[in-house]
This record gives C-alpha cells, sequence and structure tokens, in this order.
C-alpha cells in the first residue's frame, strides 16, 4: 500500500469528518482499496494498544483537576493575587489577566479552561474598567496559551507518551519558556497601555497587601507544588501526581472551601469523562495511523522531501516551525502532536536537535495554533464568554500574535532557555549551547 | 408508507434507543472516572504512606481506562466532543452540507463496523486468557471495545438518516453541533 491513504485522510479531514475518526477511516479505506483486509485487523488492534497505557492515566486526572479548580471558583483568589502584584502598572487588568494565567498555568494543563476560567471573570472587570471589550478578549485569548506551556500540560503528556520522551523532562523544559512568553506578553501590553491611556487598577499594594492575598491563594497554588514538586523532584510518575492533584483539589473544594457541592460532582466528572475520553481515542487511532504511516514509509518521504529543500538545520527549524503554525491554524495541538510528531521529530533529532528541545519546540508552537484562526479554540471559547465575532478578538490579538510567534522563534535558537532546567534536574546529559 | 415517512420513523426509532443507552453510558462514565481516581489514590497511598506498593492497581486502573475510553466514545459523539475541521462544512448551506453530512456518518458507520467486528474477535479471542495480576479473564475487559464501537455507530445512523431526510428535504435537517455550538451549549 502506497500512501494514498494519506490523502484519503486529508480528503475527509477537510470535508469536516472529526479528526479521531477519519485518522481510522482513511487506513481502513487504504487497505480496503489494496485489497488487503488482513491488515483492518492490525488497525483495530494498534487502536486499542494505544490506549491501554498506563502514562496516559494522567489525562483524565489533569483534566479532573482543572475542572474541579475551576467550577469552585479559585480563579477569584488567584486573580486578587495578581492583582496585588501588578495592578499598580499601566494598563493593570490587563496584566493581571496574563499573570492570573500563568498561575492557573501550573494548575491546569489545558488553554480552554484557562480561557473560559479566567475570561469569565476578567473580560467584564476589565469592560467595567475601561477597556474595551475585544481587547479584553485578546489579552484572555493570548495569555491563555500559556496553559499548556507551564506545566503540567495535557499536550506535553501526550507528546511524551507517543514520541517516547521523559514527561518530567518536558515539564521542566516548558517552565522557563512558558514564563517567557508571559513576560513578553506584558512587555507588549505595557507599551499598548500607555499608547491608549489604559487605568491601572490601584496604587501599589504593600507588602502586607500581597502577603495576605498570596495567603488567600495558598490552597489553590499548593496544586503546582504537589504536580511540580513530586514530578521533578522525582517523588511522583506524571499519573500518580496527576492523581493526588485531583484528589487535592476535590478536599479543598468540596471540604475546606466548601465551594464545591457533592451534588456538582456527576455533571463535574461526566465533562471531565467526555473530555478525556475523546483525547483518549484520538491517541489510540493516531497511535494506529502513524504505525501505518511508518509501514508505508510516509516519514521517509517527508523527510527526503525537506532535505531536498535544505539539510541545514536552522533553515529546516523555520520551515518547520512555520509548517507547524499552518498547521495549527486547522488543527488542534493533540492531533497535529499526533500526526506530526513521529513524522517531524526523527527528522530533526536526526540533525542533531535534542529530542526534548524539539519537543517544547512543538509543543509551544501548536499551541500558540490554538489561537490563530480560522479554527482555534481558544478564540471560540473567548468569543463564546465575550460575545465577539472571533474574527474581531483575532485582529485586536495580533500583536500579541506577533510576540508569541517570536517567542517560538527564540525558544527554538536559544536552546539555553529551554533545556537549562532539563540539564540541571538530570533530564538531558548534555549542556544545552547558547544558541543552536 | 412512503419513504420519507419511513426514514422519519426510523430515526425517531434510533433517537429513542440511542437517548436511553447513552443516559447509562453517562452515568458508567462517571462511576468509571471516580473508580479510576479512587484506584490510583488508593495506590499512591499505600506506596508512599503504607510502604506497602498494591501489584493490581496499575492493571485495574488501566482496564478501567479502556472501558472509560469506549463507553464515553457514543457520548461524546452526542455531545459534540469528537471535533473536526469544519471550515468547509461551516461554509456550506442546504443540501449539498446534508450530503457531506451524510458521507461523514456513512464513513464513521463503516469504520465502526470494523471495530465492532474485530473488536468481537479479539473479546471471544481473548475468553480463556487471565489478566496477570488479578484473576478475571480478559474477555471482561474488552468486551467494552465491540459495545462502546456499537452505540458509537448507532449514534452515527441515527444522524446519518437525519442528514439523509436533510437532503431530501432540507427542511428536516436538525443543525448538527459544530464545534463552536458545542462549546456554547457548555
Amino acid at each position: 500500500m502506497g500512501v494514498t491513504f494519506f490523502w484519503i485522510f486529508l480528503a475527509a479531514m477537510f470535508i469536516g469528518m472529526p479528526i479521531v475518526f477519519a485518522l481510522g477511516f482513511a487506513p481502513m479505506v487504504g487497505f480496503l482499496l489494496a485489497e488487503k483486509p488482513i491488515f483492518l485487523k492490525m488497525l483495530f488492534q494498534r487502536t486499542f494498544a494505544g490506549i491501554h497505557q498506563f502514562p496516559l492515566l494522567a489525562i483524565p486526572f489533569f483534566i479532573l483537576t482543572g475542572e474541579i479548580m475551576n467550577r469552585a471558583g479559585i480563579t477569584m483568589s488567584l486573580v486578587n493575587f495578581a492583582n496585588t502584584l501588578v495592578g499598580h502598572l499601566r494598563g493593570g487588568l490587563a496584566h493581571v489577566n496574563i499573570v492570573t494565567s500563568m498561575l492557573f498555568a501550573g494548575i491546569s494543563g489545558s488553554a480552554v479552561a484557562d480561557t473560559s476560567a479566567v475570561g469569565s471573570i476578567l473580560i467584564p472587570a476589565m469592560e467595567k474598567d475601561g477597556y474595551s471589550r475585544k481587547f479584553a478578549a485578546a489579552i484572555t485569548a493570548a495569555s491563555s496559551v500559556i496553559g499548556p506551556i507551564i506545566p503540567p500540560s495535557l499536550i506535553m503528556v501526550v507528546y511524551a507518551f507517543i514520541m517516547n520522551v521523559s514527561v518530567a523532562g518536558l515539564f521542566a523544559a516548558g517552565l522557563i519558556p512558558g514564563l517567557m512568553v508571559g513576560f513578553m506578553l506584558m512587555s507588549v501590553t505595557g507599551i499598548i497601555s500607555k499608547r491608549r491611556n489604559y487605568p491601572k487598577a490601584h496604587s501599589r499594594a504593600t507588602v502586607k497587601e500581597v502577603g495576605q492575598a498570596a495567603w488567600g491563594a495558598v490552597l489553590p497554588l499548593m496544586t503546582p507544588v504537589i504536580i511540580l514538586g513530586g514530578i521533578l523532584g522525582g517523588i511522583f510518575t506524571p499519573t500518580e501526581s496527576a492523581a493526588a492533584a485531583a484528589f487535592y483539589a476535590l478536599f479543598i473544594s468540596l471540604i475546606v472551601l466548601r465551594t464545591l457541592k457533592f451534588r456538582d460532582l456527576p455533571d463535574l466528572f461526566l465533562h471531565a469523562a467526555v473530555t478525556s475520553g475523546a483525547i483518549l481515542l484520538i491517541i489510540g487511532t493516531a497511535t494506529a495511523f502513524a504505525a501505518i504511516a511508518s509501514l508505508s514509509q510516509v516519514p521517509v518521504h517527508l523527510s527526503n522531501f525537506f532535505f531536498s529543500i535544505t539539510s541545514d538545520p536552522l533553515l529546516l527549524l523555520f520551515f518547520i516551525n512555520v509548517l507547524l503554525l499552518i498547521v495549527g491554524m486547522f488543527l488542534d495541538a493533540g492531533p497535529a502532536i499526533l500526526i506530526l510528531g513521529p513524522i517531524l521529530a526523527p527528522t530533526m533529532t536526526g540533525l542533531g536537535v535534542d529530542p526534548l528541545h524539539f519537543a517544547v519546540i512543538m509543543c509551544i508552537n501548536l499551541t500558540i495554533g490554538l489561537a490563530t484562526p480560522p479554527m482555534g479554540l481558544i478564540l471560540f471559547v473567548a468569543s463564546s464568554i465575550s460575545r465577539l465575532r472571533v474574527e474581531v478578538i483575532a485582529l485586536e490579538m495580533l500583536p500579541l500574535l506577533a510576540v508569541e510567534i517570536l517567542a517560538i522563534f527564540v525558544v527554538t535558537y536559544f536552546p539555553v532557555i529551554s533545556m537549562s532546567l532539563p540539564y540541571w534536574l538530570g533530564f538531558v546529559r548534555n549542556a544545552p549551547g547558547f544558541i543552536v | 408508507m412512503s419513504f420519507p415517512v419511513l426514514l422519519e420513523r426510523l430515526e425517531t426509532g434510533l433517537a429513542w434507543v440511542n437517548d436511553r443507552v447513552i443516559v447509562v453510558f453517562k452515568w458508567l462514565a462517571i462511576i468509571l472516572l471516580a473508580i479510576m481516581l479512587i484506584i490510583v489514590d488508593i495506590a499512591v497511598f499505600m506506596r508512599y504512606v503504607m510502604n506497602d506498593a498494591l501489584a493490581w492497581s496499575e492493571e485495574i486502573a488501566k482496564f478501567v481506562m479502556v472501558w472509560l475510553t469506549f463507553f464515553v466514545a457514543p457520548v461524546g459523539l452526542r455531545m459534540g466532543a469528537h471535533v473536526g475541521i469544519e471550515v468547509i462544512l461551516g461554509q456550506l448551506r442546504g443540501r449539498l452540507r446534508q450530503f457531506l453530512i451524510m458521507m461523514i456518518f456513512a464513513g464513521i458507520i463503516a469504520l465502526m463496523v470494523v471495530f465492532v467486528k474485530e473488536g468481537a474477535f479479539m473479546t471471544w479471542n481473548a475468553r480463556i486468557q487471565r489478566a496477570s495480576t488479578i484473576d478475571i479473564s480478559i474477555f471482561y475487559v474488552y468486551i467494552c471495545m465491540p459495545i462502546g464501537s456499537f452505540v458509537v455507530a448507532m449514534v452515527a445512523l441515527e444522524y446519518m438518516v437525519n442528514a439523509l431526510r436533510g437532503v431530501i428535504d432540507p427542511a428536516n435537517a436538525k443543525p448538527t453541533l459544530t464545534q463552536q455550538d458545542a462549546i456554547r451549549a457548555d
């Protein structure tokens, strides 16, 4: 069987077949056309084998943790804490929006959860404070991108699983780039706020006020301590830390804070289960798809194609980033990683790019794709919260997006940013170079 | 009975059955996720606090996850959780749109037929296999796959019949859930 099934896949996907089914449907038709129905057994068995994996248990638990924290209303305490830290800057609430996203990123592993949690509180608040609604929505969407870059991160669990790199190492590699994206967004926000004369939220908070706000947010902020400390310290596996974090989240929201009722649980668990199930099933069919793609030598064809353009790693990294940005405009980060990771990563690691470094480039790039039109989950959520059209938000977001794309290339060409922490923690053997 | 009326009856019947099955599966999903969390948290507690790692927790948690994935698949189809690229579909109106939707669901049904067949085969072959850390038959682990896939096919069939009615008369078509609607409905 040639690569016919790859074209069938693209066709099925573009007419709108859900990706999880397109990934199974295309090889199926390919096998039937090639009159090799015996391979249908393999298609199914690989799908099952792709799901039946212990490390994947981290996914439902991370989703559950984010969902619990979001519904328990812990976002407000994070907003208060962020407000005492950066509220006194020009464009105060816009900065608060970004810092809250950075804090929330340590609790939840998904960008969409971040958008809805932060957006539903801060978009109305910013509008009341004199910001245009479209700017409030744009800054919410742009800063949500930090969610899956700062660990924990669902897409990093997915990448680590399918490409067999260490989840802990990838989490460590994401931390500093995530903070960097946050600070870069704050600088642009600073410039925009000065030009448009956006208000300060209040005068500078005293140390005592900061302390009080920090104390108010201490319970939710223990979650990243459990997750990051547990995983990076080598105490917990990612799955164990995710389960412990979900338990902790349930404990504080049901018993300590009492902001969540027991009767809310079935609906909350259902949503977490449906979201997790959709991701797990797509991991299954994508695993089968990747196996069939490598049997049909799709990766070889593609890397030959890349090498026919150039074999210079610097240029190739540039082209791959552009390719990923385009793919990210249409595809969700998870499926994009599942489909393209096994195809692109071997080529680049063959050229001497560290597997972990390439992993972090790909994760950041595709996460930012979640906020780009025409298909961007974050944009859809921001649009439904703010009741603004997707195009309006996207247009307002342009300077913020430009900075994020700049961040991708900075992380790509300066491995020292992402790789120092993994090196220091012992996840990679070679010290990262300052520049590629 | 004319063909359109027959189709309408078929859709109503399928929807009646599916609605009931989905309710059961929703509760199953909630319970399975809760069980998974309890198992892994007990395992963490035993390993770190009691210093006595459980032998069976990993295998059982994995089994429960496979169950969760396949039982939640049709629920996800109902709730619009399986996303696709709707750039083209979103632009189309009327019969052409309904026709494409019909083809998409026909494709899903075809894939699910393969899944039911292969899943049933694998399940039947596994009836004498025992799990490695607990004494249950692997049959009970695998059985979720043909069942879940079958219900996905049933839900897809309901939507396909609806789209076919839409091809005959666009007024019949239910607006299918798109990604944006699914999020709004949240």
